[in-house]
């Protein structure tokens, strides 16, 4: 096998304000719970080290802003994503509703070389909230199914259900994403020698 | 800000100016810069002049205030309703026919739509104002005065009073959190009045009228942190007079505020020179002419501004310090005659600040660096530094 770099996957959460974004990447991270945070505005970032299969991996993940406003300043935080992870609320509808404008948004803004393959990660929090429950499992799975198969799961950041098996699904995801970018720019590379990359692309937007 | 005693001559120094018929406003800035004496409710009063809430001229305080005052209790009567209040306004309308059929002509359905879509805003309203600033207990103590309207407004947004309700159970666990640090103290449970509503309850007021008057940019997440410590400020003031109207008082010094920043928060605006962009851009050319090692550091990361200086400008940096910090960096901001001048200057110097990490340029280290600014930095020390770049701008302008 070659020698192998250090990998970083970039991921991001999307999802509408409130379904718990901040929450479920602090119960990832840092294993805590908290009903304290406030809203994010802007993203938040942290990074968690890994082992996927056997390959330590670094994941640097966004936790974004939830209000619909925030959506046009996305571009910056999305560039260069390996996954995306889209959460709604099961005991809201409308943030079930949202995920479509999301996914939508996050492939406009991201660009991402294959958007058909891009992968995301669908995360119905709050599923505790047993009595107020909105939006069955099987609406859910067959939003995502309907979407090109993309994995589901029902969390709880409360306590802490099925979070860390989301987000090693996540992980995988991302990981072979960042495989499939490598192959691509290696190809590109060889063949674009003199290909003289876009700097300002990758710059502070100035 | 700190709890050493105030040094009296600083404190006879406003004094003195606030004694004055006519207030020097020019000498009221440059002394309020250096911070504001932590005697009690002297900043809430300079705030006000120094926003321009109140007019230099004392003579004509009486009469402002009361006229600005009558204007905010007007804006309640007209914009702060319970479905109640409009099903009471024409005995025929029908909430749920104009719910089932949106397109149906007359005024009722229309007067329903409005109340509907104004409930969108709201619910975002009442998510954000319920998770204000947790580590203090103040916004969920009770204000000691009965509501101006008979029905709190949150009942509007139904499923917010079962999230309400959750919240109040959850508090358990915010007590907890909370005793760990042992200078903060036990929040003051609401008493069991009905009739007495908390302090985020009208801060969510002040927003829904905000936000009902100005249609075009009506709620943003982070205006609340900015209404916050305004409010905080004016309703701890010690005079009951001043405290009894610390609601519109906030309000239309909010509006002052706004006024300087509203631009960042609309998404019209994005791509222009008052807009996120262009303020940006504007920090970015800062850094370059004042600290061009830091800004190749964060060229060099792309570490692109949007990750933390978003943030720092829209909240007017409430994030980034501990309350009674915020505070103190505030007497600065107001005191400009320019807000947004002084906080990029304000978000240059704390760039400055932690250089030394920047320049090591590890991307993850140096993005939770400034998202997570040390808490432990002396604030006038910030402001200092500021006021070398402050002059140089300056300088340079001339």
């Amino acid at each position: 096998m070659a020698t192998r770099k250090k990998v970083l996957l970039k991921v991001i959460i999307l999802g509408d304000s409130g379904v718990g974004k901040t929450s479920l990447m602090n119960q990832y991270v840092n294993r805590k719970f908290s009903n304290q945070y406030k809203a994010t505005i802007g993203a938040d970032f942290l990074t968690k080290e890994v082992t996927v299969d056997d390959r330590l991996v670094t994941m640097q993940i966004w936790d974004t802003a939830g209000q619909e406003r925030f959506q046009s300043l996305g571009v910056a935080f999305y560039r260069g994503a390996d996954c995306c992870v889209l959460v709604f609320d099961v005991t809201v509808p409308r943030s079930f509703e949202s995920l479509e404008a999301w996914r939508d948004e996050f492939l406009i803004q991201a660009s991402p070389r294959d958007p058909e393959h891009f992968p995301f990660v669908v995360l119905g929090n709050k599923v505790d909230l047993k009595d107020n429950r909105a939006i069955t499992e099987n609406r859910a799975k067959s939003w995502c199914d309907e979407k090109g198969n993309i994995p589901y799961f029902e969390t709880s950041a409360k306590e802490a259900t099925k979070v860390e098996t989301a987000f090693l699904t996540i992980a995988r995801a991302a990981l072979q994403q960042e495989k499939d970018e490598d192959i691509y720019h290696d190809f590109k590379d060889a063949v674009n020698l003199d290909d003289v990359p876009d700097k300002k692309q990758d710059g502070c937007g100035c | 800000m700190s709890n050493a005693p105030v040094a009296s001559n600083e404190l006879k120094e406003v004094e003195a100016l606030l004694d004055e018929d006519v207030i020097d406003l020019r000498a009221l800035r440059q002394f309020a810069h250096g911070g504001i004496p932590d005697q009690p409710g002297l900043r809430s009063k300079v705030w006000k002049l120094l926003l321009g809430y109140l007019p230099p001229e004392k003579a004509r305080w009486e009469e402002s205030l009361a006229k600005q005052r009558e204007v905010y209790q007007g804006y309640l009567s007209t914009y702060v309703k319970s479905s109640h209040d409009l099903d009471d306004d024409e005995d025929d309308s029908d909430p749920l026919g104009a719910l089932s059929s949106p397109s149906s002509s007359g005024s009722n359905s229309s007067k329903w739509d409005i109340f509907f879509k104004e409930n969108e805003i709201l619910y975002q309203i009442d998510m954000d104002v319920k998770r204000l600033t947790p580590e203090l207990a103040f916004y969920q103590t009770q204000t000691g005065r009965p509501r101006p309207i008979p029905s709190p407004l949150h009942l509007r947004v139904q499923r917010q009073v079962a999230e309400s309700a959750t919240f109040k159970a959850d508090r358990d666990g915010v007590v907890a959190a909370r005793q760990k640090r042992a200078s903060t103290p036990p929040p003051v449970e609401p008493a069991g009045d009905p009739e007495a509503e908390c302090h985020w309850e009208v801060i969510e007021r002040i927003l829904f009228v905000y936000a009902v008057l100005n249609t075009a940019i009506p709620y943003v997440q982070g205006m609340n942190e900015i209404l916050g410590p305004l409010y905080y400020v004016f309703a701890s003031d010690p005079d009951p007079a001043w405290r009894e109207w610390s609601e519109a008082d906030a309000f239309f010094c909010f509006l002052a505020i706004m006024a300087h920043v509203r631009d960042i928060f609309d998404r019209e605006n994005d791509k222009s020179d008052s807009g996120v962009k262009g303020v940006l851009n504007r920090l970015d050319g800062m850094l370059l002419a004042h600290i061009p090692h830091v800004h190749m550091a964060l060229h060099d990361m792309n570490l692109d501004l949007h990750f933390f200086a978003f943030r720092w400008i829209a909240l007017l940096l409430s994030q980034e310090f501990r309350l009674p910090d915020v505070i103190r960096l505030w007497d600065s901001l107001f005191a400009s005659r320019d807000i947004l001048d002084r906080l990029l200057c304000l978000c240059v110097a704390m760039l400055q600040h932690v250089s030394g990490t920047l320049e090591e340029r590890d991307f993850a280290t140096c993005v939770k660096l400034l998202q997570n600014f040390p808490r432990d930095v002396d604030v006038a020390i910030i402001v200092e530094k500021s006021n070398a770049i402050e002059a140089e701008v300056a300088g340079n302008a001339r």
